[in-house]
């Protein structure tokens, strides 16, 4: 019997990604594949996204960047790190010619010393109002005469800043700031060729957030926002499709064989359907490896296989409708899946 | 086991030899039936080779078909689970996971700035937050957003604005944090850090789901 299973349809992946070049275009797209490209499976992903053309990679971390390398990603595609933390082995990040998206003088500092042979590949980061990583306007002058003066160390690559997504308003607010930061280093004499700023949402629906380069993660994997926007609407694909096996079958309740320990939320219960056959069952309990849909009296069989979400086309629930209603978002319910679910890629 | 490179940013450190003591008393309890470890789920996310070798060592049988058989169809057996893992307020038992991460950046906002995605959290005066490298694709609820705490320079720290997916804001108020400082989610209540069964029920969820998923994303350090 098959154990829970989470397709990935890296077809879909791919259509997704080209709708969404196409649409950003002329800024470059950068294909963003932290946690595991969202609970996807990092190198398969990694490797569609290179070989539909894909020129940059963000893994959040050095580590995924460098396994990224290890396992073949050429060096002529840009792999991008910006959760940098206290003790860093920049050397080897280096070598590998990672990207680094540098937030405070103490970073730099410690990329410039671990740069020894060539130049460390370094994007300057600004805080425009989501208050997490990035210089403040304060700090930012200072990092940015810092980096030039460390220039037989550090090419100053990129200028970015990360959004809040908060409302239109406040969105054009953190573009604005952009722009001025962006005026401050070019007027210390910096000549950034790569200046970013948007994730999914903002990339999608605003030219004036494009600049140079987009991050985006959720809308290749066709995770849609949420609050009603579907991917389809927004001519997205889902790309993972998540099915467990009915393990067993009594008095109108069927088992499935995954659970909590398998990353589904015990919110769940009472909240979510799956469908069997095409029909559609409420979710009834949830247990660390098991999961119980109540089945009225239809004919579900042992070995029968559920569909948790999909794709939709089959009238099966979507993440969409998942995240909805456990009132959270596409992202975390991927991410949240164990790694010990398998994962089965179609080309 | 793991050795973990210096730079880890969070991590899931696991006791094993409080797995070996819970289980001796597990044991101790269950007189003459015999204590089988529940190690579904990769061991509640603690990992299955590492908590069979210490349960057993405590006395627990390993959850092995044939050797359960081998013991005779009148052998009672007892399966240890949430226990195992000190997952209840016991004060015989030991919480065996404990989940933190480092502060990977520190700031100063006015009040009237804001935190994170959707702006959920405005500072109502001037104050310190400390971004900590952890966020909901390891485990860390987003229903933790604007809720949930953690303990940081010996206090607790209120989660401010929505939590990420690999990293999160604590409010500091005045006192102030440094880079690298380590953050806890929880671990051994007995030396003051929050337990794990207060951090799942505030979030509504039970405590062996919050180690499970912990333990399956985060790099485990056993100690
Ligand atoms: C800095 C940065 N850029 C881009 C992304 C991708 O965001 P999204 O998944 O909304 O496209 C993320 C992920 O949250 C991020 O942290």
């Amino acid at each position: 019997m098959n154990g829970p299973t989470a397709t990935i349809d890296l077809s879909a992946y791919r259509r997704n990604l080209a709708r969404l070049a196409e649409r950003v275009a002329p800024a470059a797209l950068m294909a963003v594949v932290k946690a595991d490209a969202y609970g996807h499976g990092l190198l398969p992903v990694a490797r569609a996204a290179v070989a539909a053309g894909v020129a940059w990679i963000g893994t959040l971390d050095i580590e995924t960047g460098l396994e990224l390398r290890e396992n073949g990603i050429p060096r002529d595609v840009a792999v991008f790190t910006w959760l940098l933390g206290p003790n860093e082995d920049y050397g080897r990040a280096i070598e590998a010619e990672l990207d680094f998206g540098v937030s405070t003088l103490s970073q730099l500092e410690a990329i410039a010393r671990a740069s020894v042979s060539g130049r460390a590949r370094v994007h300057l980061k600004i805080d425009t109002g989501l208050h997490r990583n990035g210089a403040s306007i304060e700090d930012w002058p200072g990092l940015v005469t810092r980096s030039l003066a460390l220039s037989d160390r550090i090419e100053l690559v990129g200028i970015w800043t990360h959004i809040a997504e908060a409302s239109d308003g406040d969105d054009t607010v953190a573009i604005e700031r952009f722009r001025s930061a962006i005026a401050v280093a070019e007027r210390l004499g910096a000549s950034v060729t790569v200046r970013h700023l948007a994730a999914s949402a903002a990339a999608f629906g605003r030219a004036d957030s494009r600049f140079d380069l987009v991050r985006i993660g959720a809308f290749s994997y066709g995770i849609s926002p949420g609050g009603g926007v579907s991917p389809s609407s927004l001519r997205l694909e889902p790309v993972m499709t998540l099915t467990a096996p009915v393990i067993a079958k009594e008095e109108g309740l069927a088992t499935l064989g995954i659970g909590y320990g398998d990353g589904i939320p015990s919110s769940a219960v009472g909240t979510v359907q799956v469908s069997i056959d095409g029909a559609r069952f409420e979710v009834v309990s949830v247990q660390l490896d098991r999961l119980t849909v109540d089945t009225g009296d239809s004919p579900i069989q042992l070995g029968d296989t559920a569909v948790l979400f999909g794709s939709g086309t089959a009238a099966e629930p979507t993440l969409q409708e998942w995240a909805d209603q456990l009132g959270t978002i596409g992202e975390e319910i991927v991410t949240r899946l164990s790694p010990r679910i398998r994962r089965r890629f179609l080309e | 086991m793991t050795i973990l490179p210096v730079s880890r940013i969070h991590s899931a450190s696991i006791d094993l030899l409080a797995i070996r003591d819970n289980a001796a008393v597990l044991v101790r309890r269950a007189g003459s039936r015999i204590v089988v470890a529940d190690v579904r789920a990769d061991a509640y996310g603690h990992g299955l080779t590492a908590v069979i070798g210490a349960a057993v060592d405590g006395g627990a049988c390993a959850p092995d078909i044939d050797s359960a058989a081998s013991l005779g169809p009148d052998a009672k057996f007892v399966s240890a689970g949430s226990a195992l893992y000190g997952l209840l307020p016991d004060l015989e038992l030991k919480p065996a996971m404990r989940v933190s991460a480092l502060v990977v950046g520190t700031k100063t906002i006015d009040a009237g700035e804001s935190v994170s995605y959707g702006y959920t959290w405005t500072a109502i005066s001037r104050t310190n937050l400390a971004l900590v490298g952890i966020g909901y694709a390891d485990g860390l609820d987003r229903i933790a957003s604007n809720r949930g705490s953690l303990r940081l320079r010996g206090a607790l720290r209120r989660i401010v604005g929505r939590v990420a997916m690999n990293a999160l804001v604590l409010d500091l108020g005045q006192d102030s944090a440094l880079i690298g400082d380590e953050a806890v989610v929880f671990g051994d209540p007995s030396t003051g850090e929050p337990a794990v069964w207060d951090w799942a029920s505030s979030l509504g969820r039970p405590s062996a789901e919050i180690v499970s998923v912990f333990g399956s994303h985060l790099p485990r350090v056993y100690r």
